[in-house]
Order: C-alpha cells, then sequence, then structure tokens
C-alpha cells in the first residue's frame, strides 16, 4: 500500500481553510466526481441526476475511498428542460454520461415570448435539489445546487442551433430569453437560501460549457451572457452567499476577460478547462480560488504515468495562485475513468503539493 | 405568359415582369428587388394592346411610371411594354441590350451557355461567394438564379461560388472571426444557393470528389459540430450519407457495406462516448481493413485518434474535409 505523507489538516478542514483564505498544509484534491461516484459505488449512472439520497451516499464512499472532502453537487441534468416544463432523458446507455433533453421547449419565437418563470418550489428537478441539499446540511457539507449558465439554459430551451441563429437573427428573442432565466437562477437561489436561512454556507455552482469560444464568439458572450450572468451572481451575493462556483468550460481564453468583470464571492471558485492554462486563469482570477485542469480525456484513456505528470504540471503552476488552487479534473470525471488513473492526481499531490 | 428579367443595371436591382392574357388585356406582375419598383407594379392595372400601340396612351403610362420611380433610365417600364408585345404576339421575343461603347468588347452578354462574357461571370461568380461569406440567403439564391438565367454551367457556379465562398468562411473560422452562430447563417445560404443549383448540376462520379459516412456516435447527441462538417463537404463537392446522432455502433459498419463510402466521420462531444468511437473503428476495420476514418469532437486529440485507430483527425469543421482528403488523395 502507498504511502502518504502525514497530512496536518483533515480534508475537511483544508478545504474551509482555502474558502477562508488560510494557510494550507497541502493542495486540496477536488473529484468533480458526478457519474464517476455512483459508478463507482454500483450505481447506475443516471443515480447522479434521478435519486439525491443515493446520489449524496455516493459522493460519500467514494470520497472515503480517495481520501476527500469537498463540496458535492446534485446534477438535476439538463437544467431547465424539466423546470421550463419540458421532458429530459437521463444516460442510461453504455456510452451515455449526460442528461439531455428530449424536445426543445421553445420551438419558435413565439414560444420564447410566452415563457414564464415556473414555481421553482415545486419546478422540475427543484425538490430534488433541496432533499440533496437537506442530506448536505445534515452532514456538514456546504449547501449547494448547480443552476447551469445563462446560456447553458437557453440552449436547453431552445436547442444549439436556433439559439445560435436567434443570436444572429433575432437577439431581441435571445435577449428576451436570458432575461427569464436569469431569473429562474435569482428565484432558485432566494428559494435554497430562504430555506435554510445560512446563506454564507451555501455555494451554488454555474457550469458554463455553452458560452465556450468553441460556440460562439466573445462578443456574443459579451452581449448575451455577460449582463445577465453578472446581474445573477451579483444578486446571489447580496443574498449574503460568500462564495460562488464557476466552471468554466472548455475553450474561453476570448472570455477571460469579460468573466473577470463578474463578481464572485470572497472569495470565488473558478474551475478551468485544459484548454485555459492555469498561468493565464491566475492572470485573471488573482483573488479566487483556482480549480483544475488535468485533461479528462486523458485520465480516461492515458496511462497512468500520463495523468501523473499533467497532475504534477498544474500542481506546480496552481500551488504558485496567490488565490489558493485545488487539483481537479478539467471537467466532470469521466464515470467510467480508470480508478487508478484517478488515483494518480491524488497520488501526485502527495509527491508534488506541499506548501508546508 | 411571357416571363422577363431586367438586370437594370448600377442600381443591381433584377426585376422580373410577368404579362399573361386575360380576355382583351393583359395583366402584369412585377417583382423585384426595388421597393419602388414592386409598388409601382402592384398598383398596374391590366392593359390592352392599343393602349401600348397609341403614343398617347403610351406616353400617359410612361408619365405615370415616371412619376412614381426613382430613376427616369429604369427600364422596367419599357419591359413591361415589350413584355405585352410579345404576349400579344405583336412583336417576337428578341433580347434588349444596352451596351455602353467602350465595354463592348467585354460586355457581349447572351442568354446560351458559353455566352456569358467572362466579366459577367466572374461578377455572378462573386456575387455568389460574397452572398455565402455575408451569410444572406435570399441573395445567395437570386445570384444562383441569375447564374443559371445566364447560361453559368450549375457545377462550376456551385465550385466556384458557393463553395469558394465556404472557403472564405473556413479561413474567418480558422482566424476567430466567424464563430458557429456564423457559421450556421453561412451554410443556411450555401444551401439556399444549392437547392438552385444541385439539379442542374450534370450527375457523374467525376463530378464528386469523395463519399463520407458521418454520424455521431451511441450515447451522445451533440450534433452540432457534425452538421457543420457536413456543411463543408457538401460546399467541398463531396456526396454525403449523414446518418444523425446517438447512432448505434453497428449501423456505421452496416451503412458502410452499403455506402462504401471513401471516409466514414465519427463525432463524439462527451468523454464517455468517445469511448464508443475506439469500438466502432474495431468494428469497421474487422469489416473492411482499408476503410478510412476521420474522428473529431472536444474530448478527442490526435494522440487519442491514433491511439483508437483512427486514420485521420479533425480538430474543427474547416480542417475535416483537408484531412478527408488527404486521407483519399483524389484531389
Amino acid at each position: 500500500m502507498a504511502r502518504f505523507r502525514q497530512d496536518r489538516l483533515t480534508e475537511k478542514e483544508r478545504f474551509e481553510a482555502l474558502l477562508n483564505r488560510e494557510p494550507l498544509d497541502r493542495v486540496p484534491f477536488y473529484m468533480w466526481e458526478f457519474s464517476f461516484a455512483a459508478v463507482t459505488v454500483g450505481y447506475p449512472r443516471a443515480t447522479t441526476f434521478a435519486d439525491p439520497v443515493k446520489s449524496f451516499e455516493a459522493f460519500r464512499r467514494t470520497h472515503e475511498m480517495y481520501d476527500a472532502w469537498h463540496y458535492i453537487y446534485y446534477s438535476p441534468g439538463a437544467i431547465g428542460v424539466r423546470e421550463f416544463g419540458g421532458e429530459a432523458k437521463l444516460p442510461t446507455g453504455e456510452y451515455a454520461q449526460a442528461a439531455t433533453p428530449v424536445k426543445s421547449i421553445v420551438q419558435s419565437e413565439e414560444d420564447a415570448w410566452n415563457l414564464t418563470l415556473p414555481d421553482v418550489k415545486t419546478a422540475g428537478a427543484i425538490p430534488l435539489v433541496m432533499e440533496f441539499a437537506k442530506l448536505q446540511e445534515s452532514h456538514g457539507f456546504p449547501i449547494t445546487f448547480s443552476s447551469g449558465s445563462i446560456l447553458k439554459v437557453v440552449q436547453a430551451l431552445t436547442g444549439a442551433e436556433t439559439m445560435c441563429r436567434w443570436m444572429m437573427k433575432k437577439p431581441a428573442v435571445v435577449h428576451r430569453l436570458c432575461r427569464v432565466v436569469a431569473d429562474f437562477h435569482i428565484a432558485v437561489a432566494e428559494h435554497v437560501i430562504r430555506a435554510f436561512g445560512c446563506p454564507e454556507r451555501i455555494i451554488p455552482l454555474t457550469a458554463a460549457p455553452t458560452e465556450s469560444n468553441q460556440m460562439i464568439s466573445p462578443k456574443h458572450f459579451r452581449e448575451f451572457s455577460l449582463p445577465y450572468q453578472k446581474e445573477v451572481y451579483e444578486k446571489i451575493l447580496a443574498m449574503g452567499a460568500k462564495h460562488i462556483n464557476t466552471h468554466i468550460c472548455g475553450e474561453q481564453n476570448l472570455n477571460l476577460p469579460y468573466w473577470a468583470e463578474i463578481p464572485m464571492g470572497d472569495p470565488g471558485i473558478v474551475s478551468v478547462g485544459h484548454e485555459v492554462d492555469l498561468d493565464t486563469a491566475s492572470k485573471y482570477f488573482p483573488d479566487h480560488i483556482i480549480v483544475g485542469n488535468v485533461e479528462p480525456a486523458v485520465i480516461q484513456t492515458g496511462k497512468p504515468e500520463e495523468v501523473y505528470e499533467l497532475s504534477r504540471i498544474c500542481i506546480e503552476k496552481g500551488k504558485k495562485h496567490p488565490g489558493g488552487f485545488a487539483l481537479a479534473p478539467g471537467c466532470e470525471l469521466p464515470p467510467t475513468a480508470p480508478p487508478y488513473n484517478v488515483w494518480m492526481m491524488r497520488k501526485a499531490i502527495n509527491d508534488f503539493g506541499w506548501y508546508e | 405568359m411571357t416571363e422577363v428579367i431586367v438586370h437594370a443595371g448600377s442600381c443591381g436591382f433584377k426585376t422580373i415582369v410577368v404579362v399573361s392574357k386575360e380576355a382583351r388585356n393583359f395583366r402584369i406582375a412585377v417583382s423585384s428587388g426595388c421597393e419602388t419598383v414592386c409598388n409601382w407594379g402592384d398598383h398596374l392595372r391590366p392593359l390592352s394592346l392599343g393602349e401600348i400601340l397609341n403614343p398617347q396612351e403610351a406616353l400617359q403610362f410612361y408619365e405615370s411610371a415616371l412619376c412614381q420611380l426613382k430613376h427616369v433610365a429604369c427600364p422596367v417600364p419599357l419591359t413591361v411594354i415589350k413584355a405585352i408585345e410579345v404576349e400579344a404576339g405583336a412583336a417576337p421575343a428578341k433580347n434588349v441590350s444596352i451596351i455602353f461603347a467602350n465595354e463592348r468588347q467585354k460586355n457581349f452578354g447572351g442568354g446560351k451557355q458559353g455566352m456569358v462574357s467572362e466579366e459577367r461571370k466572374r461578377e455572378i461568380l462573386d456575387a455568389i461567394r460574397d452572398a455565402v461569406v455575408r451569410f444572406e440567403e435570399d441573395e445567395c439564391a437570386a445570384w444562383c438564379r441569375t447564374a443559371l438565367e445566364e447560361g453559368l454551367d450549375a457545377y462550376e457556379a456551385t465550385m466556384e461560388g458557393l463553395a469558394a465562398g465556404m472557403d472564405r468562411v473556413g479561413e474567418l473560422y480558422t482566424r476567430q472571426e466567424y464563430f458557429v452562430p456564423e457559421l450556421l447563417l453561412c451554410s443556411d445560404a450555401l444551401y439556399a444557393g444549392l437547392d438552385i443549383l444541385r439539379p442542374h448540376i450534370k450527375t457523374g462520379g467525376a463530378l464528386t470528389k469523395g463519399r463520407l459516412l458521418i454520424g455521431v456516435v451511441e450515447g451522445d447527441i451533440h450534433d452540432i459540430g457534425k452538421n457543420l462538417v457536413k456543411t463543408m463537404f457538401e460546399a467541398a463537392g463531396w456526396e454525403i450519407f449523414d446518418l444523425g446522432k446517438d447512432v448505434r455502433l453497428d449501423r456505421f459498419v452496416e451503412e458502410q457495406k452499403k455506402t462504401k463510402a471513401d471516409v466514414v466521420g465519427l463525432s463524439a462531444l462527451m468523454t464517455t462516448s468517445m469511448m464508443a468511437i475506439e469500438k466502432v473503428i474495431g468494428m469497421l476495420k474487422a469489416a473492411d481493413p482499408e476503410v478510412k476514418v476521420l474522428v473529431g469532437g472536444a474530448p478527442l486529440n490526435p494522440e487519442i485518434a491514433a491511439k483508437f485507430g483512427a486514420d485521420g483527425y479533425a480538430e474543427d469543421a474547416v480542417s475535416a474535409v483537408r484531412e478527408a482528403a488527404s486521407l483519399i488523395k483524389k484531389y
């Protein structure tokens, strides 16, 4: 059995120190493990999205296995689809990973203009989010909810091609949808914060793959995403939340100057994909915690030595970041990632991740 | 019925005048890129042959036109007169040209294939190309119709107009001036033009650059990248067999046996569905070791593609065509 150096802090103490800007003994390990946790304990992948009790149990047992502890998220799956009255298909096949919309809810301009805010107390998977949050509270975890970015939810409502075409030809319609989605995110935040009454312990997650420059230009990010995302974050922080977790997914180097304009907390938590160099992320978010960014495809298909080496590189860059750093995959840990490859990340932390 | 097309010249507008006999009169329908001409045409009442042959009554017609139209030299009123004459059998259907003397050698126009001047041909092809780049769908379709009307070869218009436009779009995408929304609209313009030209392209294998079977693998429903790849290949003159998204692995093998495509293109956006690509490549190669497989999608990279046994990897829709061409070496 591998012998790791003795930690001074527990993993929980380490994450709390990270959030409180206190000195750490070593780099924390953030697994980003959604469906990987379900698969690790023998549950179907869809458990991640369908069963908050089993999902919570899967996270806890996976943390136990890897000696990890960090804030965890219940994934509503295709956030926005079920909440606005649509249907989402949960992953079932061998090669399925994400929940996906069955049909676009917004199929015409009229649908967009008629879209109304649902009752967030009962909409879609929000009750399941709350059930998961109660488990977090009772077990001493930060309370979280996964909200999706502005454009991620707009895309879920319209479909990617329609959203892109409307951005060019009917921007007013996209603005209308962004407005409704922003109001939805704010309403969910109010609901969660009101229910638990301790906003400083709530850490919302915004995952933003649609904003990637592999999809849209920085100009469109500035026009459609930035103003609404900024408003949502400002209101969540005004409600008393201290930290917002933002996953800047994919190739978003051209968007970073705009993301940097958005207040994310004190500190905020910024997770970046392998496409954004950690030194670059550090430059744009000097005061926030940076999380990342071992390439998930290498974790999935690479040799253990390759994962170890990538982790070493990430640790040596991230350790220097003044706002704090946690080693993580660059995006969701693939559900069928070889467990030994995942362990290589933890080993790299032991070998290279000490501050003391 | 008599239909006449007018290219007015410096204003750049195209107008179509359709005259049909109705009892003793002739009903006139005018459609134009010029709003003023359209409005004038909408208010034209049916005319008789006698009215247009009588100078006094013809004068009233011209006075009315000149009061409403923007330009005294607008040729559309004259076109109406001539169309009525032809429909009435009072004059033969002969084209009329207005050619400036110093441009005479270059601007000889004609309606038969091969008679269009090189300059006019270039003008039309450039207009098609530019309409694609500016994602002007209606304009692209209109110029493609013009290309056919003026006798350009449909295949040449496709390759030198539409495909050239998409090549330029590809450059703009590579330079990160265009992104997916712009590419989608450019592809809409491309397809608007292809819908016009394709029925007129002489069929024949020699004109097809290659045959591509493409799909998003099982477990993955993200197809926007695959659709853009398909567009670039069609623009480049490839024949496409599109299996769609969430395609069962064995279906790739079944369809490849039927289509015998030169290249099979596999796409995945998620890390988990990416693993299906490795499986499919194995199945395809087992069925036909000579099959060429090209892969792409966000989680992939050249190393993973090679590890999976792919013959080629494309980072994006623009590079996919080049990569496929290198696989089959037909260019």
